[in-house]
């Protein structure tokens, strides 16, 4: 895949052939699956069913979101809303519609709103992931399913926020893969959910299960049931902080589609 | 009718207590009285609108303050924080990511009126990796500021509070994981001035301590990342001062001169340790503990809390090197809670009549850094002769290698192995080196003795530091050995193991 | 003149649908929208949704464009927060003049486009709408509700029971759909979000 992404780049064409079909070779089935969340679904409830769905490999890249935009103008930079994302989108990108040097190819695309990521996965027939297929792909270590209670698992996790962010990403598909064949759930960028808005987490995290009831109807604000797996629920707070026109240097994404 | 004696009686002494401050004290000082008087509380706070135009809040970086404020009337104040996630030198040839308010840590110090309106922004930088918010002890409302703050990165809040307390309050990022943001270094200090303003004084400086936890070992070198368990086991790899091991010492120590009172405005952030707040050689004239409105006077040590405060102030009478800690003294030694002041002026003998201010606590570190900075200096300059090596390393091996082998090297018969005209010691040079690395145990001869203890492993030193203690004792006590290069310890590390566990 | 000028817009912009029921109630336009002046890039009438209403018509959501709008986002069977939210929307229309109701729409649209028919959404809003009001309460796909919900900054799941856990969050839409103001206030009103909202309505006749 990212070989024939290097060579249409030589050849200066087009790069519309290079996104992945929705339901394209660079995507792994995963589930159906029953798994405990550290967001519970429901009060005492803790087991979530997960449906049969595929997932992409690696995140998105710059060149493929290139291509995206090429083919549908109305998501360049220079035309897109402020509805649907920030004035930093795609800011690090040399023009419109060109990466330059700021923005390698094969490097994730960033810098992408929520609307921005889902019509791309929506021009390929696909969908963002949801929170909780994301968080059971990303709950695999390099040779389990589940590698939540590793503690070594967890640290190289936290590794990642010890590394400043001055350095320019990697490219996609550097580091190993997990126990499905996904690659840089973790230790690359942050990604988008479908539900990112689904995750109503205080804005001030203390007040977990608190007083606050009113303000969220149901349940009350979400309570996390495995407090020190901070890996997760720093991707949570990370996700919870968005709105969906924000665009930042960290944020990525992949697509996700329902197995045929 | 037992309850009724007694209540009168606490009555009585209530009553007698009261007279008798009132009887030694100036009255118009509130802050010197009894419990009988106090300031209001957040009821007496509000000064009504702000009036004027509004002010930028000026913000320093530690361990500077702002001026006073010299205002009369509650004005509107703006603030604006940055938080940044910077890579810092934690210690020396050790890095790590703090995430920060304004660049530093602690975060920028914020200065204010009792009754100021407050329209606070909090700025994301967009290289953030992190979502962030801030919660201000000196704010009155749930959350402190928390939930109105809550910023992705490449993005900014704004809200609006009125300071009904007076006081030196911490704050510090409430974003899960909170201890994590906590223990990356997202704390400061904010002062609430009194309306009155403080007294006037010749310094103010502002340090906050705060406890750290890395995978690697105590000043193992590199990039380190924070540790979880460390965290959750509070146990530190270092407590620090300001940030960073080297952020108030040498060039950086504070400055003051004999004859001048100095305020200083000491905070912890945590996230786990408290502080037993101590400068050895001096007393605090008065501190007010808690960062609250009362002094006590004439106190030794003070204990700041975890996400608390306290304001000490002390006139210095002797010039000197005065040594601010933690004083549960593990960490000042051995996590680097240990922070400097240096006091210019003519010698008191009358006052005090040694050099020396705490020659037990000195000996580690303080008195020493001059020798060292000095060797550190001129090896960089490739002019480091063999006497700066030797200076450097004799304070060195005074705060590292003097427990067992003794300040005079004679060691402790049948214990230590003395090192003061010591046959194993000069007999190899190679051996010595990969001694003070690697350690030693199981029986050796030395001077026709036969010792059977253990050595620990002292790979936490730095090459330099190796060298000069080396390079110290085979010059030392009748030994005529030639110096050791920091070369020639690189290239011991760099080809023998150390034992699991030890630094690298 | 205006007001035929306004209807060209949305016919032309939005297609035929939104004529009927939009136009026709729209006496107090104030806020003159030149012809063909595109949407602003902040609106939320960017989003190409359509609602499907209590009278079982379908309207776009641009098709709102024209009037300053109370929006919000709810469900019929919600025993929480849902009834609150209607009595601060009617608390809200209830402090206004005659005339400046005149000037606002107030819309509710559904979390829960499964359960919440036509029907259902017409006994709610009898239930809570003022007397003369006319409130459109609205159903959409599962998907723009998500959309919808994004950018009116409301976070909300559908849980395994049939209820959903949600904000509570009125939004005040300008004339061109650019959110002005929003308060989690209920029951009381929010005096700053009053502010904004009597700013934006036509002078009470005095």
């Amino acid at each position: 895949m990212r070989l024939t992404v290097c060579l249409l780049l030589l050849a200066g064409t087009s790069l519309a052939a290079t996104s992945t079909g929705g339901a394209g070779t660079d995507s792994v089935t995963l589930g159906p699956a029953k798994f405990e969340s550290v967001l519970p679904p429901a009060p005492g409830k803790r087991a979530v069913a997960l449906a049969s769905f595929r997932l992409d490999r690696r995140p998105v890249t710059n060149a493929e979101f290139l291509a995206f935009v090429r083919e549908h103008p109305r998501w360049r930079r220079d035309r897109i809303p402020r509805l649907f994302a920030d004035a930093q989108y795609l800011s690090h990108w040399q023009g419109a519609d060109r990466l330059g040097e700021s923005a390698l190819p094969a490097q994730p695309v960033t810098r992408v709103s929520w609307f921005a990521a889902k019509a791309y996965c929506e021009s390929r027939g696909a969908r963002l992931a949801t929170w909780y297929e994301w968080e059971y792909a990303a709950a695999a270590g390099p040779a389990v399913a589940d590698a939540r209670r590793d503690p070594a698992w967890r640290q190289t996790i936290l590794n990642w926020y010890a590394r400043p962010s001055s350095k320019p990403l990697a490219a996609v598909g550097q580091e190993s893969a997990n126990y499905y064949g996904l690659q840089d759930l973790h230790g690359l960028v942050w990604e988008w959910v479908l539900d990112f808005n689904a995750l109503l987490i205080s804005n001030d995290s203390r007040e977990q299960g608190g007083a606050n009831r009113l303000k969220f109807c149901g349940e009350g604000a979400l309570s996390t049931a495995d407090r020190d797996n901070y890996a997760v629920l720093m991707r949570i707070a990370y996700l919870s902080a968005l709105e969906a026109n924000y665009t930042t240097g960290n944020l990525g994404f992949r697509c996700a589609l329902e197995a045929s | 009718m037992n309850i009724g004696t007694s209540t009168l009686l606490s009555f009585l002494l209530v009553l007698l207590l009261s007279m008798t401050t009132g009887c030694t004290r100036s009255s118009d000082d509130p802050a010197a009285g009894s419990a009988v008087t106090d300031t209001g509380g957040s009821a007496s706070g509000d000064f009504g609108p702000p009036q004027g135009e509004p002010i930028k809040a000026v913000l320093t970086s530690p361990p500077d303050v702002p001026p006073p404020l010299n205002r009369s009337h509650p004005a509107k104040v703006i603030v604006e924080l940055e938080v940044r996630e910077l890579e810092k030198e934690i210690s020396e040839g050790v890095t790590y990511t703090f995430w920060t308010f304004g660049g530093t840590v602690p975060g920028s110090f914020i200065r204010i009126r009792q009754g100021d309106t407050v329209e606070f922004h909090l700025l994301n930088h967009p290289d953030s990796k992190m979502p962030h918010n801030i919660d201000l002890h000196g704010v009155t409302g749930p959350g402190g500021g928390a939930s109105s703050t809550f910023t992705a990165p490449g993005h900014r809040s704004q809200f609006t509070f009125k300071a009904l307390n007076q006081g030196l309050f911490v704050y510090h990022c409430a974003t899960a994981p909170v201890g994590m943001h906590v223990a990356n270094g997202m704390y400061g200090l904010i002062l609430v001035e009194p309306p009155e303003g403080l007294t006037p004084v010749d310094h103010e400086y502002y340090v906050m301590q705060g406890d750290f936890y890395t995978v690697g070992k105590y000043r193992e070198k590199g990039l380190q990342s924070f540790d979880m368990q460390k965290a959750i086991d509070e146990n530190p790899t270092y407590v620090l001062f300001n940030g960073s091991e080297g952020a108030l010492v040498g060039d950086k120590a504070l400055q003051a001169k004999t004859g001048e009172t100095v305020r200083l405005y000491v905070g912890n952030g945590g996230p786990n340790l408290v502080s037993s707040f101590h400068v050895i050689g001096e007393i605090f004239d008065k501190v007010w503990f808690e960062g609250g409105t009362r002094f006590q006077e004439n106190v030794q040590t003070t204990l700041i809390p975890s996400g608390g405060a306290a304001i000490a102030e002390f006139r210095l009478e002797v010039p000197g090197s005065y040594i601010l800690v933690d004083h549960s003294i593990f960490r000042a030694f051995n996590k680097g809670a240990l922070a400097m002041l240096k006091a210019d002026g003519p010698e008191n003998k009358l006052i005090y009549s040694g050099k020396e201010v705490d020659a037990d606590y000195l000996g580690d570190k303080a008195g020493s850094l001059t020798a060292v900075s000095e060797a550190v200096m001129a090896r960089a300059q490739g002019r480091l002769t063999k006497e700066q090596q030797i200076s450097a390393g004799k304070a060195q091996y005074t705060g590292t290698c003097s427990v067992c082998h003794q300040g005079n090297g004679q060691g402790l018969p049948g214990v230590f192995p003395p090192l003061a005209k010591s046959d194993f010691l000069m007999a190899n040079k190679r051996r010595a080196i990969e001694t003070v690395l690697n350690g030693l145990s199981g029986a050796v001869t030395v001077n026709g003795k036969q010792y059977n203890s253990v050595m620990p492993p002292m790979s936490q030193l730095t090459d330099d530091e190796v060298a000069n203690i080396l390079t110290y004792a085979m010059s030392s006590w009748g030994n005529q050995g030639a110096a050791v290069s920091k070369e020639e310890v690189t290239q011991v590390r760099a080809t023998t193991k150390r034992a699991e566990g030890a630094a690298e | 003149m205006i007001k035929q000028n306004t209807c060209g817009i949305w016919v032309t912009a939005v297609a035929a649908v939104a004529a009927s029921t939009s136009c026709g109630a729209d006496t107090h336009q104030h806020e003159v929208i030149a012809p063909g002046t595109p949407v602003p890039g902040e609106s939320i009438y960017q989003l190409e949704l359509s609602l499907t209403d209590q009278n079982g018509q379908s309207t776009m959501l641009s098709a709102l464009r024209g009037k300053p709008t109370l929006i919000t986002l709810f469900y019929t069977s919600c025993q929480g927060v849902c009834p609150l939210l209607a009595v601060t929307l009617r608390n809200i229309e209830e402090s206004l003049s005659a005339q400046e109701r005149q000037g606002l729409k107030t819309v509710m649209v559904s979390f829960d486009p499964q359960r919440d028919t036509p029907q259902a959404l017409g006994e709610f809003a009898k239930l809570h709408q003022p007397e003369g009001s006319n409130w459109l309460l609205a159903r959409t796909a599962e998907d723009n509700v998500r959309e919808l919900a994004a950018v009116l900054g409301i976070r909300y799941r559908p849980l395994p029971d049939g209820v959903f856990s949600h904000s509570a969050v009125i939004a005040l839409l300008d004339a061109d759909g650019v959110v002005r103001a929003r308060t989690e206030m209920l029951q009381e009103l929010d005096p700053q979000f009053m502010q904004t909202l009597r700013a934006m309505l036509p002078e009470p006749a005095s």
